[in-house]
């Protein structure tokens, strides 16, 4: 078989203390292990969250600091040792990609990923997608909608889009999820289908009302039908903004825009070794964060 | 091999109709063909609503070849690029100039603009030596709706070496909000026009809100299509998008590329 890569994320949501409950909080062992018999390819970590009701008070900076600024996190590869020696304040060392968000968008926009590495989908396959509202303020999504772009290299060999997208219902309560039709995620053509990027939306919100949905508003679980699976079910739908951190709807006023951690060069997650990352919260208040971890399977 | 800038645009008036109880959704198709131009290589699509309204589908396909999706989706579920804070195109493909060429430009500013200068600069590098290009000109001093041509040195190849033409950008003194944008021409050095009109296909036209320019700044919303995955259109292709909605809406489209010419 012909090596290639396999996109795997690794989630997980931490609850952190403030500072009156303890500071310092260590990720389970097996949080961000590589489980699979290959090699993983390290492509970056992203840390979300989401703005906090208290945020909306005066010296709200001081107070929450989003999810970012009064935040220390370490990171440390098992067998190999630190990543950084002390711990380093999250704001200096995982800026955000996106520092603002557009003031006149005629829609809200998705969210989208172009993957490393493509990934060849062959004929009679397809992608299985779950999508959950995770807003928990009590708004309903529209339409959630997720897309899989990619090509295809026809008789001639030249290259040919292809779009393989699924629409959710008008309304997704919230706490509800949904299941998207597998027909229309299927590559039922003759050609194997090179998927480059994945788009995912949430057409409910119009301009300026899209930070949440970029961020932990919507969970998604997105695996193909055969081969690996980019996101073990076992873990649950992972936030939106944590599976494609790089967009241009996030809002960072708060400090809750996805965060991204890039790991320079070729490093690699060895079978069986882990990440840890450890946390130490200076904010008052007890925060939810998303973590998520993103790398590419090379699958020989 | 050359690759020419393009845009087509077409504005359209999709209406829906009450048959009985039953409301059919308004849809309409339409159409971007270069012609017999070389193959093009299609950077991005915008789409502008006078409605913003999330409940409008759009379905992309070929001409005689099908469509590329199994069905229509939300259009703002492939928005995912917004404009360049400053008015700049960067295009997909470098256009070449050579010595002895050179690029003319008109110019219309509109909207509340004072009377001021207007610059258009077009950005490369100096084949030779790899040296950073910018070709200006500037108007002089014109209130709104006065209509300039830049036609001067500014605009011409150095003498020693071709330039390749990563992007073009203006001085946009309006806002996002702004109601009308300058009105921008430029023509090769073969006097062929970088954009086009097209495909009036309603008498009822937009306000000047959505008929004018936005072709180097267009509306924020953009669709990206690009050549990783696979959108070059062959000469005998025409690209088909499809617009649902279960309203009358006006839209209008914008395609923009680079198309290769001799």
């Amino acid at each position: 078989m012909q090596p290639y890569f396999s996109p795997r994320w690794l989630y997980k949501r931490v609850s952190m203390p403030g500072v009156v409950g303890g500071t310092t909080v260590q990720l389970n062992a097996s949080d961000f292990a590589n489980t699979e018999i290959f090699d993983m390819h390290l492509q970056w970590l992203c840390v979300t969250g989401r703005p906090n009701a208290a945020a909306t008070t005066a010296n709200f900076v001081t107070a929450q600091g989003g999810v970012r600024r009064r935040t220390q996190i370490q990171l440390g590869l098992s067998q190999q040792g630190d990543i950084n020696t002390v711990p380093s304040n999250m704001t200096a060392m995982m800026a955000p990609d996106v520092p603002y968000k557009q003031a006149f968008a005629q829609s809200q926009g998705a969210v989208r990923l172009d993957l490393p590495y493509s990934y060849e989908l062959p004929p009679d396959a397809g992608f299985v997608v779950t999508t959950k509202n995770n807003d928990g303020s009590g708004n309903a999504c529209t339409y959630p909608t997720v897309a899989l772009l990619g090509h295809i290299n026809d008789r001639e060999n030249n290259k040919a889009p292809r779009i393989m997208s699924a629409v959710g219902p008008d309304t997704l309560a919230d706490g509800a999820s949904h299941n998207f039709d597998a027909a229309d995620l299927w590559n039922d053509g003759i050609d194997s289908i090179i998927v480059n990027s994945l788009t995912l939306s949430d057409a409910s919100h119009p301009a300026g009302a899209g930070a949440n949905f970029a961020l932990t508003g919507t969970s998604w679980l997105i695996n193909p039908s055969t081969g690996l699976e980019w996101m073990p079910t076992t873990r649950g739908p992972i936030p939106a903004g944590c599976i494609a951190p790089f967009n241009r709807i996030s809002n960072d006023v708060l400090d809750q825009a996805p965060s991204i951690f890039r790991f320079g060069g070729n490093v690699i997650l060895r079978p069986r070794q882990r990440l840890s990352i450890e946390l130490q919260s200076l904010a008052n208040a007890v925060e939810t964060y998303d973590i998520c971890l993103f790398g590419m399977l090379e699958v020989q | 091999m050359n690759y020419l800038p393009f845009a087509l645009r077409e504005i359209t008036t999709p209406t829906y109709t009450t048959v009985g109880t039953t409301t059919m959704a308004a849809s309409h198709i339409s159409s971007f063909s270069l012609g017999n131009l070389g193959k093009a290589y299609l950077q991005d699509l915008s789409l502008r609503f006078v409605l913003a309204a999330d409940d409008i589908f759009i379905r992309l396909g070929w001409l005689g070849q099908g469509y590329i999706m199994e069905r229509a989706i939300p259009f703002s579920s492939l928005l995912t690029q917004g404009r360049p804070r400053a008015s700049v195109w960067p295009f997909i493909k470098p256009y070449r100039l050579l010595p002895g060429q050179h690029l003319r430009v008109e110019l219309t500013p509109r909207g509340s603009v004072a009377t001021m200068q207007h610059t258009v600069a077009f950005h490369g590098i100096r084949e030779l030596d790899n040296v950073p290009v910018v070709l200006h000109e500037s108007t002089a001093a014109i209130a709104a709706t006065t209509q300039a041509a830049l036609i001067g040195d500014g605009y011409k190849c150095p003498a020693d070496s071709p330039v390749l033409l990563y992007s073009v950008s203006f001085d946009d003194v309006v806002s996002d909000l702004a109601a009308v944008s300058d009105v921008i021409q430029i023509y090769g050095s073969d006097g062929r026009k970088w954009f086009k009109w097209a495909n009036y296909d309603t008498a009822a036209l937009f306000t000047a809100t959505f008929e004018e320019d936005h072709y180097i700044d267009p509306i924020v919303d953009l669709i990206e299509l690009g050549e990783t995955n696979g959108w070059i259109m062959n000469p005998d292709q025409t690209l088909l998008v499809e617009i649902l909605s279960n309203f009358a809406f006006r839209v209008a489209l914008t395609l923009r590329g680079s198309v290769e010419v001799e």
